[in-house]
């Protein structure tokens, strides 16, 4: 999902403190930032989604750029507000999928709630076969849309690392969608 | 290259479905600020207003430019009817209409009190408003204004004024360009939802920011292309308007408007000047009264704007400008609802320029 063409108005708009606009992007990144920060084990990470934003509305006036350039700024905090509760020793290892129920937030279709579970639960399974460091750059990859430069800027490794363990998470998380598939034949 | 079946693809399909979910309610302080940004709510303009305006006596506004003084009075003369219809729906103000004909007593004031209504949001909004003192080798400009405020039983009055006079001369070359602005809006409103004045103060700044966008507000100069300059600002403001809650119809109309802007040629090289006899050409009212029919209401004594300007930057003003009148009348009349409580807005504005 993105705003497109109206991005720059919105921006503009939210740049001068306008509430609605503050509200469009919320309700643009919002979900994707909240699903990264779940499947990196925030503890909290209703609460932690709500910090990101507010941080970087906070500090919108600094932004400059075009909306893909401000959906890795958002994920940049997110990432930073992260580890900072990993220091904290707030977070939880991403290995414990049960953790996840209480947050899950389906309801009303019966079927389709039972598919999103379904592909929920195959998503955590895998998130703990690879290992931190490849999950992070897959999330930040596939979750946040960021480019490989974006990721190695954000995570102070070199492109040619990034895209290793890239490839490396992605090897490591199809040998385990195969192993799904051949424990369900 | 993947199939449907691919485990990976299934993989990437879940991955979104995951991220795609509703996002989760925002914290309390994270709600506010989506509601109504970081500034405080205008829960007592008067207050507000006393305040910044003591504020504003250690940093007094500039006035160094024809595009301060034509744009930064149609933003305070919007502000300060906004503020009005805020006024008229609540209705506490009305008791005191001495006191805020006090507050509105001049053009001044009124961009004073139109700011108490967001307070921080406003302050940037005048602040950045950009200077254009360079609009050609001479640049006078002379700005007069008035507004005032009444208010008598269940009835309020909001009337703003301001006229601005300059006289520019454009590349050391005299051009005598000579052209007026009449923008004027009734509205018969009541109570006026309360998200009313937040959302078109909202827009009011970020079609100023459009400005700020591709105008550097200290020399005056372009941020970008000469050519790009007013491309730049219509595509902006239609982006603004794109994302207003207003009906398809208005939001439709006012981007045909710009799309006709936009396609204006540039003359000549450097600062240059565009096509200022055609520069808003077209019978805005019309256009804004048939689409506004379509919701019900109807817009009076708004009139055609003509050609105004007398530099790229001046034109460039002038459609923000009526971009912010447009937004100003259109959604005053989308948002109100006929209630107990009567209040009449107008806003008029005129320039005149001459070299």
């Amino acid at each position: 999902m993105s705003i497109g063409e109206a991005f720059v108005g919105v921006l503009t708009a939210a740049q001068v403190d306008a509430g609605w606009a503050f509200e469009r992007l919320y309700q643009d990144l919002a979900p994707a930032v909240f699903g990264y920060l779940r499947l990196q084990g925030a503890r909290e990470p209703e609460d932690l989604t709500s910090e990101v934003f507010l941080g970087a509305f906070g500090r919108l006036g600094t932004f400059r750029g075009t909306e893909e350039q401000f959906r890795s700024w958002v994920f940049t905090i997110a990432y930073r507000r992260l580890v900072d509760e990993r220091r904290r020793g707030k977070s939880r290892p991403c290995a414990d999928p049960s953790a996840f129920e209480a947050q899950d937030q389906t309801g009303g279709d019966v079927e389709s709630d039972a598919l999103s579970r379904l592909g929920e639960q195959r998503v955590r399974q895998l998130c703990q076969t690879v290992s931190p460091a490849q999950r992070e750059v897959l999330l930040l990859r596939l979750v946040a849309g960021m480019t490989l430069e974006q990721v190695a800027q954000m995570l102070g490794k070199s492109t040619g690392a990034i895209k290793g363990l890239q490839c490396r998470g992605l090897s490591t998380i199809r040998a385990g969608l195969e192993r799904q598939l051949e424990m369900s034949a | 290259m993947r199939t449907p079946d691919d485990p990976m693809a299934q993989f990437l399909r879940d991955m979104e479905l995951f991220v795609g979910q509703p996002p989760p309610p925002p914290s309390p302080a994270l709600a506010t600020v989506l509601r109504s940004g970081f500034s405080p709510p205008p829960t007592d303009p008067l207050v507000t207003a006393a305040s910044r305006r003591q504020e504003k006596q250690h940093k007094p506004m500039k006035h160094t430019g024809i595009f301060r003084g034509v744009t930064g009075k149609v933003v305070a003369i919007s502000l300060a009817s906004l503020l009005g219809l805020s006024t008229a729906a609540g209705a506490v103000a009305l008791a005191a209409p001495a006191h805020h004909a006090s507050v509105h007593a001049t053009a001044a004031a009124a961009t004073t009190s139109a700011t108490s209504a967001r307070a921080d949001s406003s302050v940037k909004v005048g602040a950045n408003l950009p200077a254009l003192g360079h609009v050609g080798a001479g640049a006078g400009v002379k700005v007069s204004g008035g507004a005032s405020v009444g208010s008598s039983g269940t009835t309020a009055g909001v009337n703003a004024g301001a006229s601005v006079n300059a006289g520019a001369s454009v590349g050391g070359v005299s051009a005598g360009v000579g052209g007026s602005v009449n923008v004027g809006a009734g509205a018969s409103t009541g109570h006026v939802g309360s998200g009313a004045g937040s959302t078109v103060t909202g827009v009011v700044a970020s079609l100023t920011g459009c400005l700020n966008a591709v105008i550097n507000t200290v020399t005056g100069n372009p941020l970008v292309a000469v050519g790009s300059v007013i491309p730049t600002v219509v595509a902006c403001v239609k982006n603004v308007i794109g994302s207003l809650p207003v009906p398809t119809a208005v939001s439709s109309c006012i981007s045909g408007l710009l799309n006709s802007l936009g396609s204006l040629p540039v003359i000549g090289s450097g600062k240059g000047t565009i096509n200022l006899t055609g520069c808003i050409p077209i019978n805005l009212g019309a256009c804004i009264g048939a689409a506004l029919n379509s919701v019900g209401g109807l817009l009076g004594g708004l009139t055609g704007v003509n050609n105004v300007p007398t530099s790229l930057d001046a034109c460039a003003s002038s459609i923000v400008s009526s971009a912010i009148s447009l937004v100003n009348s259109v959604l005053s009349q989308v948002t109100g609802t006929v209630g107990g409580v009567t209040g009449s807005v107008g806003v008029h504005g005129s320039v005149s320029a001459k070299a």
